[in-house]
């Protein structure tokens, strides 16, 4: 017979992940990419940004998903005048029932298993690279103190276009650590009539918590048991290869107007999304398709593009897109 | 077999031995299917490579046997598609494959294949096994790969098909000549003298070619050969021909007869003989001899060419031929002072022989030119090229010379003894001068009819049974049959074959007997449908096809006069 510990995990990963879409969806019109997207992130353990104009609904995703799993929630309003001490924390002087005063390190809001960055880019870049350790390692170090934040710990970031005003770019380094860069889309008019019905009576939308941490982190370890194909792999780290300009394997876009390509990590998160993907759809391995789906929203950030390309209008996608289509995975075959 | 998904468990040895017998079944299939589209591939490359490189060939180097390289590489190109993928066994994993993208299966048959071949331990293997297999025991291979070539393919193989057959069969069906016909009109038109200046390089060396080639009128149909129209089967004489060569023969027959008998008919014969044998010596070769005299005389002038030029003037062109090619040999450690002589001597030779020998006037033009340019592999082809001339040129006028020596014996001998008691003489004269006349080779202006009557004679002299009077047309369509000649007198005989191409569908595969000039072997090849090759005493001549033919139809003509003489 079947293994059933393996059957029935899988079978709990469906439950939970439709469980999870469905009360998001009672708050959430549409958007089905961006809360599958938002899903991939948190069953591979990565974090997220979206980025989208105002208005879209992207601190209500997130703090609806907050409200969902069963997890601390934390918020960071991120403004220009926010300081990194005001993410991690700081220490005070502190004075017990005897009068003596000791110092004690006051958390900040990252010791939260899930954190909403809200509108990240309005902050300025040193403050946004207190996210940087806390995001790659989980762990704060504050003065000579090393603090571990809790698991799992998510980062959920929104952020408005970088053409709006009062905003600044985040940091290469900082983009890396995202696991998907979300582009959040404007709604259709069906989505728009819905989200105008709901929102504007006194119903308010009551969800309720579906997945705890436990469930989270066993689906975590679920989805990294899944198999990939040793050429499907190929694929994917072929993909990779043909970001970086400098690569033989590189297509002429990419060397005409990409100036770094991706990262290892891109590798890494290609795979594991393709990984979720996979479980998504119900397949118990990763197929060329899931590298493909998940390629943008794991490529775009990752890619530093030339002068020569925001001359010319090209965007990442746009790299991503001509990528995706020339390099063919019967190359190998 | 479990064929149920709920008797596949997709765990243990015995479901990886399930889906993996599974997959080699999928797997003959494939093979199969890549057997015959290869095939199909190999066909058309090997196809159109075959008829690119012969026609190239033949336009390049038609010196080589083209055909058949072009043919072993075809071939060759072929194997090499195909037999790889007959060797070749297919992995379990390139199989999944196939089918995961045949079927877009979403690379589930792969991703089992290679769990399984890994022995890996993955809690995911039974599922996806399990799942691996619900997909693979629906899979029909017959349905997923037939046996069915692309149209592309097929296409591409009835192009190269019709490509083939234009290039190959198709001239062959049409009179194989229609493509020299313009050359042929030129070449008749040059020979009646009715174009001279206008007419091309090739129709001029073609009309050469043909002078020296050619045999007697009754020999060979020139007329039907130069206008293109030539049926390569028809008998080369015509019944009228074969008829006066019957006449000629029984006269021959009755001369020999009329020496035991009758002295004075004896001696008019041998007198004829010898009358004929002086009036067929060849006037041009006079002016040869000349011509070479002075070119020898001027490239006397210049240091390097002294020895040979000397040798010219003195008659000895085998010599001469010798110190040219010991030229060529120090060409490279020449000094600038000695080129410059060296170019201009071969340059006033070349003016010098440019009336009597414009073919010979032309080989020193080019040695010059290629003195000059410095260009000393050149040099040396164009130097070893002009010695072979002069070597041919020199066995021609020898075999002149010692025909006049013959036929000045034979006057004397007619005048000057008794005719009855001195048949044995007679025919010993005759003989020599016969083999005299053989050895004059391909003689220009010469008339073969005589050289035909000399062979006739010696037939004549093993009795009527062998005469010319059972000769059939058969007997000179080159063909099949043509003999491999044993002649007496040892004219050389070496045998000639057709190329690979044309072979294969023309009627005159067969090795065809050539008796060449003098000792010196002859070989009449024929590369292609347009090109030929004759070689006659180490030197090769390229000749267009329609010469050859002459050539060859002449031979075999003499060939088949001499086939039952004793």
């Amino acid at each position: 017979m079947i293994s059933r510990p393996t059957e029935e995990r899988i079978d709990h990963f469906q439950t939970l992940s439709q469980d999870i879409r469905a009360e998001l969806g009672k708050v959430i019109v549409g958007q089905r990419g961006v809360v599958d997207s938002v899903l991939i992130c948190l069953l591979a353990g990565g974090h997220a940004l979206l980025e989208g104009v105002p208005g879209l609904g992207k601190t209500e995703l997130v703090k609806t998903l907050g409200e969902v799993l069963d997890l601390q929630y934390g918020r960071i309003q991120f403004t220009p005048d926010l300081m990194p001490a005001d993410i991690t924390g700081t220490t005070v002087i502190t004075e017990d029932q005897q009068d003596n005063r000791y110092f004690r390190f006051e958390q900040g809001p990252i010791f939260n298993n899930l954190i909403l960055a809200d509108e990240i880019n309005r902050a300025t870049p040193k403050t946004q690279s207190a996210l940087l350790e806390a995001m790659h390692e989980r762990t704060v170090t504050v003065g000579n103190t090393l603090h571990d934040l809790p698991i799992p710990f998510f980062v959920m970031a929104t952020q408005n276009p970088i053409e709006m005003e009062g905003t600044y770019p985040l940091p290469e380094a900082q983009l890396d650590r995202f696991f998907f860069k979300i582009i959040v889309d404007y709604p259709d008019a069906d989505e728009l009539e819905e989200i105008v019905l709901r929102t504007t009576t006194d119903e308010v939308p009551r969800v309720r918590k579906v997945a705890a941490t436990k469930d989270i982190l066993a689906l975590q370890v679920l989805v990294r048991q899944v198999p990939i194909a040793s050429h499907v792999l190929r694929y994917a780290v072929r993909l990779i290869t043909a970001t970086d300009p400098e690569s033989s394997e590189a297509p002429q876009i990419t060397r005409n107007y990409v100036r770094y390509g991706a990262s290892p990590r891109g590798a890494q998160t290609l795979v594991l999304a393709g990984k979720v993907r996979a479980l998504f759809d119900e397949r118990y391995n990763v197929s060329f398709d899931d590298i493909r789906e998940v390629a943008h929203q794991t490529l775009r950030h990752r890619l530093i593009l030339n002068f020569e390309a925001e001359a010319e209008g090209i965007t990442a996608d746009t790299v991503i897109d001509e990528l995706v289509m020339t390099i063919s995975p019967d190359k190998e075959e | 077999m479990a064929s149920s998904i709920a008797e596949f468990s997709g765990q243990g040895a015995a479901a990886a031995t399930t889906y993996n017998a599974q997959l080699t079944r999928f797997g003959r299939r494939l093979r199969l299917r890549a057997v015959l589209l290869r095939t199909v591939r190999g066909l058309w490359i090997a196809t159109l490579l075959y008829v690119v490189l012969s026609f190239l060939g033949s336009l390049v180097a038609p010196q080589l046997p083209i055909f058949a390289v072009s043919f072993l590489l075809a071939l060759g190109v072929f194997l090499a598609l195909v037999v790889p993928t007959l060797v070749r066994r297919l992995s379990t994993l390139q199989i999944a494959k196939a089918y995961d993208a045949r079927l877009s299966l979403a690379e589930r048959l792969a991703t089992a294949a290679e769990l399984l071949g890994g022995g890996s331990e993955s809690p995911f293997r039974a599922v996806l096994l399990r799942d691996a297999w619900r997909h693979a025991q629906d899979i029909s291979p017959r349905q997923v790969f037939p046996l069915r070539v692309p149209g592309r393919d097929v296409s591409i193989l009835l192009v190269a098909l019709v490509a083939l057959f234009l290039w190959e069969v198709f001239p062959y069906m049409a009179g194989q000549l229609a493509p020299l016909a313009p050359l042929a009109h030129q070449v008749a038109a040059v020979r009646e003298g009715t174009l001279v200046e206008d007419a091309t390089p090739d129709a001029l060396v073609v009309a050469e070619e043909l002078r020296s080639a050619e045999g007697s009128k009754n020999l060979t149909e020139p007329a039907a050969q130069e206008s293109g129209q030539q049926a390569q089967n028809q008998p080369l004489l015509s019944q009228a021909d074969l008829n006066q060569q019957q006449n000629q023969t029984q006269q021959g027959q009755a001369a020999e007869e009329g020496n035991v008998g009758e002295g004075k008919e004896g001696e008019a014969s041998l007198s004829d003989l010898a009358q004929q044998l002086q009036e067929s010596r060849n006037p041009h070769v006079d002016q040869q001899a000349a011509s070479l005299a002075e070119v020898g005389r001027e490239l006397a002038q210049a240091r390097p060419s002294r020895e040979a030029g000397q040798n010219l003037e003195r008659g000895n062109y085998d010599q001469a031929a010798q110190a040219l090619e010991e030229l060529a040999r120090q060409m490279r450690d020449m000094s600038r002072e000695d080129r410059n002589d060296l170019t201009d001597a071969f340059a006033q030779a070349a003016e010098r022989a440019q009336q009597a020998d414009p073919r010979l006037a032309q080989e020193l033009a080019d040695v010059s030119r290629e003195v000059a340019s410095y260009n000393d592999r050149e040099t040396e082809r164009e130097l070893q090229e002009l010695a072979d001339a002069i070597q041919e040129r020199g066995q021609r006028i020898q075999a002149q010379q010692q025909l006049e020596q013959q036929a000045e014996q034979l006057r004397a001998g007619a005048g000057g003894e008794e005719a009855g008691g001195q048949q044995s003489d007679a025919q010993q004269r005759l003989s020599q001068a016969q083999q005299a006349f053989n050895t004059s080779g391909i003689s220009e202006q010469a008339r073969p009819s005589q050289q035909q009557d000399a062979w006739q004679l010696q037939a004549a002299n093993a009795g009527p049974s062998q005469g010319g009077g059972n000769r059939s047309e058969e007997s000179f369509t080159p063909g099949p049959e043509a003999p491999r000649l044993q002649i007496e007198q040892k004219p050389s005989v070496v045998l000639a074959e057709r190329g690979v191409g044309p072979s294969l569908w023309s009627p005159q595969r067969a090795p065809v007997a050539v008796p060449g000039p003098g000792s010196a072997p002859a070989q009449v090849g024929l590369t292609n449908a347009s090109n030929a090759i004759i070689s006659s005493g180490g030197a090769s001549h390229f000749v267009p096809w329609m010469v050859a033919e002459y050539v060859q139809k002449y031979f075999n003509a003499l060939s088949n006069a001499l086939e039952q003489s004793p």
